[in-house]
């Protein structure tokens, strides 16, 4: 019994190094009017499917499109030769909005999705509109995430993620059954590739680089993150002068998962406030 | 996008929309299209209701991406559009299901209700009359000859738009937008329900409806007259009845964001389904 709405509007993408690239677009603005796009990258070790709670408060005023970043969610496992590098998967988020035939956007990003958005910013300001962070930080170098991999190794990945969900959720978070379809979803992945992704994004910091950002930037920070340094939100809003700090207090990691509705309301009230 | 496919009936073709919590197991909520439409016209109501519900839009037979493969003078009755709902409700795998119509998708919903009760928790009717007064009827034909010419769809449309659908402030956008969606669907489809439409009254149905309703009605509405409207408050069990601020029929797409959200509001009470404003 089909009840998924993410399947019913997969379309792929061949990215230019021959990795198929999965997206999402869903769209339920006024169709004689020419909506703005609003592209929405996912956390690491996640899927499109992870953002669906944005979707309705946003498509309504944008066409929004999800992709599923290479190796996540419907997006094949490239092949381990082809390198997996900032450049690449920047790539593919800017080929993306080659095929759809979009000059500018914006772009919501979630945790590691976000450097996606961060990285057009910086390296292609002429298409982008505006981006919009959710706990997302110039890279994970400072933070604890390389030992991620042996734990994940040592005990598995299910057991690591509900040891560590203090990270990610905040203490005595009532929906167990929420925290069990977050797990799921990340055990749909395939761990090697996490593995390897994790493994390239500590090696990334480009905080020196983000004082190029030119346009509105939204950066939402959770007030208690445990996951790298907190302090690199507001040293972010410093470097931006375009940008807008809001820190969620007492919120942990995974803002995006389980303040989705704010967020999204967040993000639909600054880009109104920006592009009225 | 799901069909289903049934033997000695047409396949039908719905859209789900569904971004509620995955783990919550959300109810499903039907949004029935009325005469000659597809499920495209509820678009803008989606994202109101789909984050607490599973929204589904069906196609009627012939219409949109149903098949027409159907006999058009014999089998296109108030019942066989019950029947091909039902063979929805029996391919999701729900035991009911909220039903939303707009106007005579309304009407195809009291039947619904009365003929299949359990299957149905709760009826919402948008701007549906009881019987089609002379303003609603329609009168383009099959052969749909050109527009100007007595009989052409593009005529019905403009007279129908002007006179009784839209306000005359309503944005030129909508009502080209909905002309020519209106236009995609096979016209001798149209014609037909066309006639069911202009001869169908459900005031027998009415006093059988046992599930709660919520009507959203136009005020002082073209086709949903004061006299129609009584006729439903004389009649219905457990009617609450609604008026949008404009005197004209299409407050489906005049006011998504209000409808929806009563509807919303309307079908939460029932379920005990928290939908807060975040």
């Amino acid at each position: 019994m089909p009840s998924e709405n993410i399947t019913t509007r997969r379309q792929f993408m061949t990215a230019s190094d021959s990795t198929r690239i999965a997206y999402y677009v869903d769209d339920f603005t006024d169709p004689w009017k020419e909506p703005q796009t609003l592209f929405m990258t996912h956390p690491a070790m996640s899927s499109a499917r992870r953002l669906y709670a944005f979707v309705p408060h946003l498509a309504r005023h944008y066409r929004v499109v999800r992709m599923d970043m290479r190796g996540h969610g419907s997006s094949p496992v490239p092949s381990p030769d082809l390198p997996l590098t900032r450049e690449r998967l920047m790539q593919d988020l800017l080929e993306l909005q080659n095929h759809l035939g979009v000059e500018r956007a914006h772009f919501l990003g979630a945790a590691g999705g976000g450097y996606l958005a961060q990285w057009l910013a910086i390296a292609h300001p002429e298409r982008v509109l505006s981006i919009l962070l959710f706990a997302s930080k110039p890279g994970l170098k400072h933070s604890q995430a390389a030992s991620w991999i042996p734990q994940i190794e040592a005990k598995g990945l299910r057991p690591f993620l509900l040891e560590t969900i203090g990270d990610r959720f905040p203490p005595g978070y009532a929906d167990k059954e929420h925290i069990a379809w977050f797990v799921d979803e990340i055990a749909r992945n395939d761990i090697e590739f996490i593995k390897r992704f994790i493994l390239k994004m500590t090696g990334l910091y480009w905080m020196d680089e983000v004082g190029a950002i030119r346009c509105p930037t939204l950066i939402v920070a959770p007030g208690d993150e445990s996951i790298g340094d907190g302090g690199a939100y507001p040293e972010m809003h410093q470097r931006i002068p375009t940008s807008e700090l809001l820190v969620y207090d007492g919120g942990r990691h995974n803002i995006g998962d389980y303040l989705a509705d704010r967020c999204a309301a967040d993000a639909l009230a600054f880009l109104r406030r920006h592009f009225p | 996008m799901p069909y289903v496919e049934r033997p000695g009936a047409p396949t039908l073709h719905y859209v789900v929309d569904d971004f509620t919590d995955p783990w919550k197991n959300a109810p499903y909520l039907i949004l029935q299209h009325g005469n000659g439409r597809s499920a495209q016209f509820w678009y803008s109501w989606v994202p109101y209701l789909s984050r607490f519900y599973k929204i589904v839009r069906p196609d009627v037979r012939g219409l949109g991406r149903s098949s027409a493969d159907f006999n058009l003078e014999t089998e296109f009755t108030l019942e066989t559009c019950v029947d091909d709902v039902r063979a929805i409700i029996d391919h999701l795998g729900a035991d009911s299901v909220h039903f939303c119509g707009e106007s005579m998708g309304g009407m195809i919903g009291m039947a619904l209700a009365t003929l299949h009760p359990s299957r149905v928790r709760t009826l919402t009717l948008v701007s549906t009359p009881v019987s089609i007064n002379e303003r609603g009827k329609v009168t383009f034909t099959a052969q749909d000859p050109a527009a100007g010419k007595a009989g052409s769809v593009d005529t019905w449309l403009e007279a129908s738009n002007r006179n009784m659908r839209f306000p005359p402030d309503a944005d030129p956008g909508l009502v080209t937008w909905y002309n020519a969606e209106f236009k995609k669907n096979r016209r001798e489809v149209q014609a037909a329900m066309g006639e069911l439409v202009n001869r169908a009254n459900v005031a027998s149905y009415l006093a059988n409806i046992k599930v709660p309703v919520l009507g959203l009605y136009p005020t002082n509405g073209p086709l949903t007259t004061p006299e129609q409207e009584q006729m439903l408050i004389n009649s219905i069990q457990d009617l609450r009845l609604i008026h949008m601020p404009a005197s004209y029929h299409k407050v489906q797409m005049i006011f998504p964001a209000a409808c929806a959200t009563h509807l919303l509001h309307f079908i939460a009470r029932y379920d005990g389904v928290p939908c807060r404003e975040n």
